[in-house]
């Protein structure tokens, strides 16, 4: 897996580098945007991390030449600047996940992930896992074709754990995205949840799918 | 209209002009009205005394001397002449002269040389003889006038010289009461002084109204400094059509404005510059520390200093985050995306959220709800919204001892919700229950630092329903506990 990070700053993509490394990846550093861009046209990578203020050209800029030359690398985007407005602007300009400074390397680890996977998988509108299946169009959940109800957002955060099955979300990935906060409070709450949506799915079975990582977040797995 | 407006100030300054000059010109009106009306009564006392004095030349013509000048005085005045023969002519000229000239109600006396009285006409009482003799005693050759007055009698004289039988000299005294002079005096002051208040109410009314129409852009002005607040210093006083005074006022105040929104906005440029110039650094100083420490773990070791330092890093992100927050929430409230909630479903999942968060430290959380027909919805961000109460709930918990209550309300006052967050906690007392929303401010300075916020949760809680054109008021009592009370508007 072949990473490429474009960061002025230096101390702060050698961190990265040197967290990703340790994670087995490949890794380039590019510090301005030209050279990024560069780099990201001849090299086939896996995964771009992008900051957006960059000396030369910006990292929306960026995103938007590799997007209109069908460059389909999937893009992470790495800012200090955290308004909605910035996020969609982000995202917009064709990255497909956003992340602020300062964040967890254990976030940066587990989006890293699940980026690289999303490319490989295959998109279906029915998500299974084991015995575990979950229809995206009719709402409707079940395990051993038993149908399990659901409230809508223990529907959502299973959603979510299906998406990213088999890799570790971590707490702040769930509250952005099942509650569309990252307000640190949530975790106690997410916790709940979990709990709540353990007992419907995994009590009466015993193999269990919700697993929890010790200060990281949850994987759902067979 | 309050007494030191500049309304009420020029109102009665001009009226009080206004009233200055009426009165100047009804007084020399009043004076010369009054000497005209004199002269007029001397110029008619000067005919009835020259009447008279024809009537005694009359008579002494006619009947030679055989009757004495008084007799025939006495047949005038008293007797209103009953005479014999010739005289009858005369007579008869008297008593037309007598009542044309309205002889009846004045008061003729005729004075000797030594100044005594030898005849008077019957209405001359001794009071007025006495009262009239001492200014006017007998004349010599000069006809004068002069008023005479005693308590509410006041009248005016005439004395006339004259000879009788050409070595008599007599003096011939008419005096006529003012009474009327007066009475018509007072009449037209009467009705002058209605005029004039009637002239300075109208005159307040009117130029108290044009004062306010011409203060009108003052108003404006005031108004539009009373709705400017630091999140739309961009507004102005529109210039209108005011006059120059004015114009210049709202000229400077418009300027005013300029160089504090251009500061505000500097100062809320430079907070959010140092907030982001501070990420990036920090950002380093996590990322090592993670590397460190998952380096460490991989070989079964453990530093406590590493976790340490970690830790007061976050927590340095977290009030970087907040302190970015409020900046952004107070000078550029845009960030916030409304949109109309349903209140009940919110305020449903509020009370979930709040059974969670309460339950670790065995706080019980009740709630009722508003029972209601309608669906009523608010305007608001739902994530910030959401924000604002589980800051006051975990507040709460915080501050709340194990075991103890927590209950939500919600009731509704017109167009308005009020939320009740009440705990039982130990309470705030009342000289730090101002300071609560202020920024960093933290009730127990001896606190752990697990148990320890960052003091800001209670003004981003603020910041947020302000921005919602909303407010949270507080009220507590000491070991009983504290209720805050988060007041938003219905959409319309």
């Amino acid at each position: 897996m072949r990473i490429l990070i474009v960061e002025d700053e230096k101390k702060l993509a050698s961190v990265i580098r040197r967290s990703l490394k340790e994670k087995d990846y490949a890794v380039d550093i590019a510090h301005d945007g030209n050279e990024g861009l560069f780099l990201a046209e001849v090299n086939p990578y896996d995964l771009i991390i992008l900051d957006i203020m960059l000396p030369q050209k910006d990292g929306i800029c960026i995103c938007r030449a590799l997007r209109r030359k069908k460059n389909d690398v999937p893009i992470l985007m790495l800012t200090a600047r955290d308004d909605v407005e910035d996020k969609i602007t982000g995202l917009d300009s064709g990255a497909d996940d956003y992340l602020t400074k300062p964040f967890a390397f254990g976030e940066l680890l587990a989006r890293v992930r699940a980026l690289i996977r999303r490319k490989q998988d295959v998109k279906t509108t029915r998500l299974k896992v084991a015995d575990l299946e979950l229809d995206q169009l009719t709402h409707t959940v079940s395990r051993g074709g038993r149908i399990i109800e659901l409230t809508s957002t223990e529907y959502a955060l299973l959603e979510y754990l299906m998406l990213n099955a088999n890799q570790v979300v971590t707490r702040t990935m769930i509250s952005e995205h099942v509650w569309n906060d990252d307000f640190d409070t949530f975790s106690n709450v997410i916790n709940v949840y979990i709990n709540y949506l353990r007992k419907k799915i995994d009590n009466h079975f015993e193999k269990k799918l919700i697993h929890s990582i010790r200060g990281t977040g949850y994987i759902l797995k067979e | 209209m309050h007494i030191r407006s500049i309304r009420f100030k020029t109102t009665l300054l001009y009226s009080g002009i206004l009233l200055g000059i009426l009165l100047a010109y009804n007084s020399v009106l009043y004076f010369s009205l009054r000497s005209i009306l004199v002269r007029d009564v001397d110029e008619e006392l000067k005919i009835k005394a020259g009447e008279i004095s024809n009537i005694l030349l009359a008579y002494e013509k006619i009947k030679n001397t055989s009757l004495h000048p008084m007799s025939v005085l006495e047949n005038l005045l008293q007797k209103h002449g009953v005479l014999p023969d010739r005289a009858v002519i005369v007579d008869d000229l008297w008593r037309s002269n007598f009542k044309t000239l309205k002889l009846k109600e004045d008061y003729i006396n005729i004075l000797n040389v030594s100044g005594r009285s030898l005849l008077h006409s019957n209405n001359v009482t001794p009071g007025i003889k006495d009262l009239i003799s001492e200014q006017f005693g007998f004349s010599n050759n000069e006809v004068y006038c002069g008023t005479v007055e005693k308590r509410s009698l006041k009248v005016r004289v005439i004395n006339l010289p004259f000879i009788y039988k050409h070595n008599l000299p007599l003096t011939i005294q008419v005096a006529t009461p003012l009474r009327p002079v007066h009475q018509f005096l007072a009449r037209f002051m009467m009705i002058s002084s209605g005029c004039i208040l009637g002239t300075i109410a109208l005159t307040s009314f009117l130029g108290s109204f044009f004062v306010k129409h011409i203060l009108r852009p003052v108003v404006a002005v005031t108004r539009t400094a009373n709705d400017i607040s630091h999140m739309d210093l961009a507004k102005r006083i529109s210039m209108g059509d005011t006059d120059i005074e004015l114009k210049q006022l709202i000229d400077s105040f418009n300027a005013m404005l300029e160089r504090l929104e251009k500061s505000f906005i500097h100062i809320n440029e430079f907070n959010s510059y140092v907030a982001h110039e501070l990420k990036t650094p920090l950002a380093i100083v996590k990322g090592e520390l993670e590397l460190a420490i998952e380096q460490l773990k991989e070989k079964n070791e453990n530093d406590t200093i590493l976790s340490d330092c970690l830790e007061e890093i976050d927590r340095m992100i977290k009030i970087i985050k907040d302190l970015l927050f409020l900046a952004k929430i107070d000078y550029k409230p845009q960030i916030l995306k409304f949109e109309k909630i349903n209140f009940q479903k919110f305020f449903e999942e509020i009370i979930e959220h709040g059974t969670i968060l309460a339950s670790e430290k065995k706080i019980k959380l009740t709630a009722d709800s508003l029972k209601l027909k309608e669906t009523l919805t608010i305007d608001a961000d739902k994530v910030h919204l959401r924000r604002l109460f589980l800051n006051i709930i975990t507040n709460a918990i915080k501050y709340t001892p194990a075991n103890g209550n927590i209950h939500l309300s919600v009731k509704r006052e017109k167009d308005h919700l009020f939320f009740d967050i009440s705990d039982t906690g130990e309470g705030i007392s009342e000289e730090n229950l101002q300071k609560i929303f202020d920024k960093f401010f933290r009730v127990d300075k001896e606190e752990t630092t697990q148990n320890a916020g960052f003091g800001l949760g209670l003004s981003i809680a603020l910041s947020i329903a302000k921005a919602h054109k909303g407010d949270i008021k507080v009220k507590s009592k000491f070991n009983e506990g504290t209720t805050f009370t988060v007041i938003l508007p219905l959409s319309t």
